[in-house]
């Protein structure tokens, strides 16, 4: 029996505008509504209408028997309800197919399981409550950020009452192992693991179109033969991807709507295969080995690491300061604040300040706003600052010199804070 | 010191600066007809006493100059390529340069703006001196990235085109 699982993640951040030093005490709108309204209904006429149309097609077509799962952050729900209502309506007609599961993960798309647990626990709540009112599901398979996991994570979500969790399916994770079994973590025996199959899902996500690819192109026959290529050999092939491959990666001409729409009936005709969502995939099948992820994957680049997020020091300099202004954020009570800094936490705005230029580069240009990781490090510190001036005026109302650490002049007392104001001012 | 050099776009720019951190001391080094309008603006803007003027400076002031600033500006209007800003690179200054000019297409680790956006201009100067991991994260990639210049390289790739055009391999 081979289970064809389908994961798409749909995600979208709220991008920040150029933020300037003089915006710092003069303006605080952070986020660019125009630049957010125009990726929003680009991608929603390129991908998003489209693509739930097909879906929902194939669905009544086969009678339940083609079904998937996504993922949707809370930041690209909210987006959606703002700019294209019409795609948040086509994602409820997905839901009430009832072949349609929707995974849980953090409201705002957020490295929050790495950096503040409780932070975590708090976006996790968030969309789960989110998913309930829109979908009328209550998430029973996680997955994390950019597909980040570890031990620790297991065992977190095993604590949550998880009974699955999404991750990649890295061969430096399973060596010599199948991705298209369940495993377990080695910390938590009670949930399962679903592992990316990332030859298969990269070939539909990153290969369709590329014509120097041998395989190219790339035929239902084709793909249907590796997949049943399984049968006999593991339970279940999982492909993740972004929803955004779509028609916005592989665009229309490329072929890839055709595709997946002879796709499902191509499966279906060997007797033993079919689809599953992740927790009937969970229920299904029992676990066959144990995992020992000490170290973080993800989905993401070559390495399949952090440091797509996490490589250098601008992007470990802003994520610090970013949470060493938590706790002074939600003191203020200001729901504002802690909106705007919540949307600070999403993983995209350290991506873009990533500079491994040379072996994923390309894949990071297409995605960034910025004309350089600079560029967006730059902005994001002046957000910051006019962040840590706001909580600073609740306190007392003066204005800080430019500083890469506003979270050291908030969390102090208030005689080492003015002894740090003068400091920074003796030494700019 | 000409009209496309941009340096009055730098003084409008370094006023704009000193709104913010008055502690900035701004050096513009080279002779040329648009002195003198200069060192008026500067001191009509009230910030004549931060803008140095050092005239004409030779190779190894230069040197020193990159050496000692925290940061180095070319707000060319028009610049066929644009040399300095490797200079400046080499000896370990963060470098900002204007779009406009020739070595911005080929420079990754240099912070870029329009020669005309002032705002943007003081904006990345103050980022460049206030942020201490942008500093230095600049002037490690941008020491690395000017090192693949030089004449040897360029030389070896004009040799190889001619080679490649005269079908003589």
């Amino acid at each position: 029996m081979v289970s064809v699982c389908f994961y798409f993640q749909v995600h979208q951040p709220e991008r920040l505008r150029r933020y300037s030093v003089f915006d710092i005490g003069n303006n605080s709108t952070y986020f660019d509504d125009a630049k957010n309204r125009e990726v929003a209904l680009k991608v929603a006429g390129k991908c998003y209408l489209p693509m739930n149309t097909l879906l929902l097609k194939l669905i009544d077509r086969h009678k339940g028997k083609f079904k998937v799962a996504f993922s949707i952050s809370g930041t690209a729900l909210d987006q959606f309800e703002r700019y294209t209502p019409e795609v948040l309506e086509s994602f409820k007609a997905l839901a009430r197919t009832g072949c349609v599961e929707f995974l849980s993960e953090t409201y705002y798309h957020s490295l929050s399981f790495i950096y503040h647990r409780k932070e975590f626990d708090e976006q996790v709540a968030l969309h789960r409550k989110r998913i309930k009112e829109l979908f009328g599901q209550e998430p029973k398979v996680f997955r994390n950020t950019e597909l980040i996991f570890n031990n620790e994570l297991a065992n977190h979500l095993q604590d949550m009452g998880y009974s699955a969790v999404l991750a990649e399916g890295a061969d430096h994770v399973l060596g010599w192992r199948s991705p298209n079994f369940l495993y377990t973590a080695v910390t938590a025996p009670n949930i399962k693991l679903l592992l990316k199959n990332y030859k298969l899902s990269d070939d539909i996500a990153f290969r369709f179109s590329n014509k120097s690819w041998e395989e190219h192109p790339l035929t239902v026959e084709k793909y249907v033969r590796w997949l049943n290529a399984a049968n006999g050999n593991g339970n279940v092939v999982n492909l993740f991807m972004d929803y955004e491959t779509f028609g916005e990666h592989q665009w229309e001409d490329t072929g890839i709507f055709r595709f997946m729409e002879l796709l499902p009936e191509a499966v279906l005709r060997h007797p033993d295969n079919d689809f599953r969502t992740p927790s009937e995939v969970a229920d299904s099948y029992e676990p066959v080995g144990v995992l020992d992820v000490h170290n973080f994957v993800s989905w993401a680049d070559i390495k399949r690491d952090l440091s797509a997020w996490l490589g250098n020091g601008m992007q470990h300099t802003a994520i610090k300061e970013l949470y060493g202004l938590r706790e002074a954020v939600y003191a203020s009570g200001d729901e504002q604040l802690i909106a705007d800094w919540r949307k600070l936490t999403t993983s995209d705005h350290f991506y873009y300040m990533c500079t491994k230029w040379f072996s994923d580069g390309d894949v990071h240009k297409y995605f960034n706003p910025y004309e350089s990781p600079y560029e967006g490090y730059i902005a994001f510190m002046n957000v910051l600052n006019d962040l840590a001036l706001r909580v600073n005026r609740q306190r007392e109302p003066r204005r800080l010199p430019l500083t890469e650490r506003p979270s050291a002049i908030l969390l102090r007392t208030d005689g080492e804070r003015r002894s740090e104001h003068q400091q920074i001012h003796q030494h700019p | 010191m000409t009209l496309q050099k941009g340096p009055d776009y730098f003084i409008e720019a370094a006023k704009k600066v000193l709104d913010i951190d008055p502690n900035v001391k701004f050096v513009v080094a080279g002779t040329g007809d648009m002195l003198p309008q200069l060192i008026e603006r500067a001191a009509s803007l009230g910030i004549g006493n931060k803008v140095i003027f050092p005239g004409f400076v030779d190779r190894e002031q230069g040197d020193r100059l990159y050496r000692m600033a925290d940061v180095f500006v070319m707000p060319s209007v028009s610049e066929p390529f644009g040399i300095v800003p490797l200079e400046a690179m080499y000896q370990g200054t963060p470098t900002i340069i204007s779009k406009q000019s020739g070595v911005s297409e080929v420079l990754r680790h240099a912070l870029k703006v329009d020669f005309w956006d002032i705002n943007d201009l003081a904006n990345k100067i103050i980022a460049a001196l206030s942020y201490s991991t942008l500093h230095h994260e600049l002037k490690q990639h941008g020491t690395y990235e000017v090192q693949g210049f030089n004449w040897d390289r360029v030389a070896s790739e004009v040799e190889g085109l001619y080679h490649e055009l005269g079908g003589n391999p």
